[in-house]
């Protein structure tokens, strides 16, 4: 089911992800959280406000002052000399993108995305064992402040992110059973 | 023969025992693998190998204590090479085990998720490191001690002493082993259970049987030394069972320290 579901949301996540690629070239942003924000982002979903601005911001003297200033003082120097050119093969979907931008910005959707914050006991690429310390706090959690209680919110919010659904339901069974080998 | 000869060397005879030993080491791997999947056979060709190979070392060594004891081949220079080829053979026991503590630190300092991230891992009832695993150090250090008793002993001419000594070394080590035993067919985890119960087990296991095999290289030699054997300049034998002792001696310290006692540690 699960295979079904990934199958169906491929194409056009693969045909947002070439649009994205193209103005990344144009717009250079700086941040790699902004570019992280725009891959995830669905086709209907569009970037935040702030990083609408920042785009815009960087994307005009990309476009304009990119022969004046070959030396500026910024990383943006090197890449604005590549952006004149690939804006000049590619303007329109630039121009398609700020468009939805603006849109974005008046309508506000108030989409927020987000994941499990960093933790500094888990600095490793493979955050298993996040995941899974945080589906035991958060089963400690309820069970010392009860069913449901608040506090325990973020750690279900933390570990549904982290983990896999598969190794929720198994957990979730193997608590049933009370073969789950984790402290709780 | 011995006469002609114008340096130390042992040359040796053509002999049988190292093609006879190569044939039932094949036929121990082949008939081993053979009963483990269940083939017609397989535990015949696995008995015929292993008898194959006690029997060459039987009488392999049959004929080095001859070349040894009665022809006079072990000069100076020859111990000098037996005994480099025994600290390489010790070298290599070294590596072996560890390979064993390092499997039980890879499964024990960063547990994985599937044994809950933590050592030892729940259910496992863990044998208590100041019961019989804190007895059997000082049994087996005392052991060690004997040994060199035992040495001291041969270099000082005392024959009977040496014999006395080497009883006591091989009790001590006999008590060790019972007490092993025991601690096994009591513990209420096996090999089966979780990546504990199989470091734990291929690790003392493996230990115990070098305990095993040190206790007969001891017994071979209480036995020569009590016929008389081995003498102030000839008891490379004895030296090679000395060492190999120590060596399962410091293996037990580590085991005892990281596998009973970290290993075991419960909060």
């Amino acid at each position: 089911m699960a295979e079904a579901a990934a199958a169906a949301s491929t194409p056009p996540s693969l045909h947002q992800d070439y649009h994205l690629k193209e103005k990344e070239e144009k717009a250079d942003v700086g941040s790699k959280a902004e570019e992280v924000k725009q891959a995830e982002a669905p086709p209907a979903v569009f970037v935040s406000e702030e990083a609408a601005t920042v785009e815009k911001a960087e994307e005009t003297p990309a476009a304009a002052a990119a022969e004046e200033k070959p030396e500026a003082d910024s990383a943006a120097a090197g890449d604005s000399t590549d952006d004149a050119t690939a804006s000049a093969e590619s303007n329109e979907p630039a121009q398609e993108e700020n468009s939805g931008e603006e849109e974005a910005e008046e309508d506000k959707p108030e989409i927020k995305l987000e994941t499990a914050p960093a933790d500094y006991r888990f600095p490793t690429t493979n955050q298993t064992r996040h995941c899974f310390t945080r589906y035991i706090e958060y089963h400690r959690c309820t069970a010392a402040k009860g069913e449901g209680a608040p506090e325990c919110d973020k750690f279900a919010k933390y570990y549904r992110s982290l983990c896999p659904t598969e190794w929720v339901q198994k957990w979730n069974e193997q608590r049933e059973n009370g073969t789950f080998p984790g402290p709780l | 023969m011995i006469e002609s000869q114008r340096h130390s060397y042992h040359l040796v005879d053509p002999s049988p025992w190292p093609i006879s030993g190569s044939l039932g080491a094949l036929a121990t791997t082949v008939g081993g693998v053979m009963y483990m999947h269940s083939f017609q056979g397989g535990a015949t060709l696995l008995s015929l190998g292993l008898i194959f190979i006690l029997y060459t070392m039987f009488v392999w060594w049959r004929d080095v204590l001859r070349e040894s004891t009665l022809e006079g081949h072990h000069t100076k220079v020859v111990q000098l090479g037996l005994r480099y080829g025994f600290i390489l053979f010790i070298v290599s026991e070294v590596m072996f085990f560890f390979a064993f503590f390092w499997a039980s630190f890879h499964s024990s300092l960063a547990p994985t998720v599937e044994i809950g991230g933590i050592w030892p891992p729940k259910g496992i009832g863990v044998l208590d490191p100041r019961e019989i695993p804190f007895l059997n150090t000082p049994i087996l250090l005392s052991s060690g001690a004997a040994v060199t008793w035992a040495l001291h002993a041969i270099l000082a001419g005392k024959e009977k002493s040496a014999v006395y000594a080497l009883v006591a070394t091989v009790s001590l080590a006999l008590v060790f082993t019972g007490f092993q035993g025991m601690e096994y067919y009591q513990a209420p985890f096996t090999i089966s259970d979780s990546i504990y119960g199989s470091t734990f087990f291929l690790a003392t296991g493996f230990h115990g049987f070098h305990v095993i095999i040190g206790t007969l290289f001891l017994i071979i030699c209480g036995i020569r030394q009590y016929l008389g054997h081995l003498t102030k300049e000839h008891h490379v034998g004895f030296e090679a069972a000395a060492w190999y002792w120590h060596f399962v001696d410091v293996v037990w310290l580590f085991l005892f320290v990281s596998i009973y006692w970290w290993g075991g540690y419960m909060k």
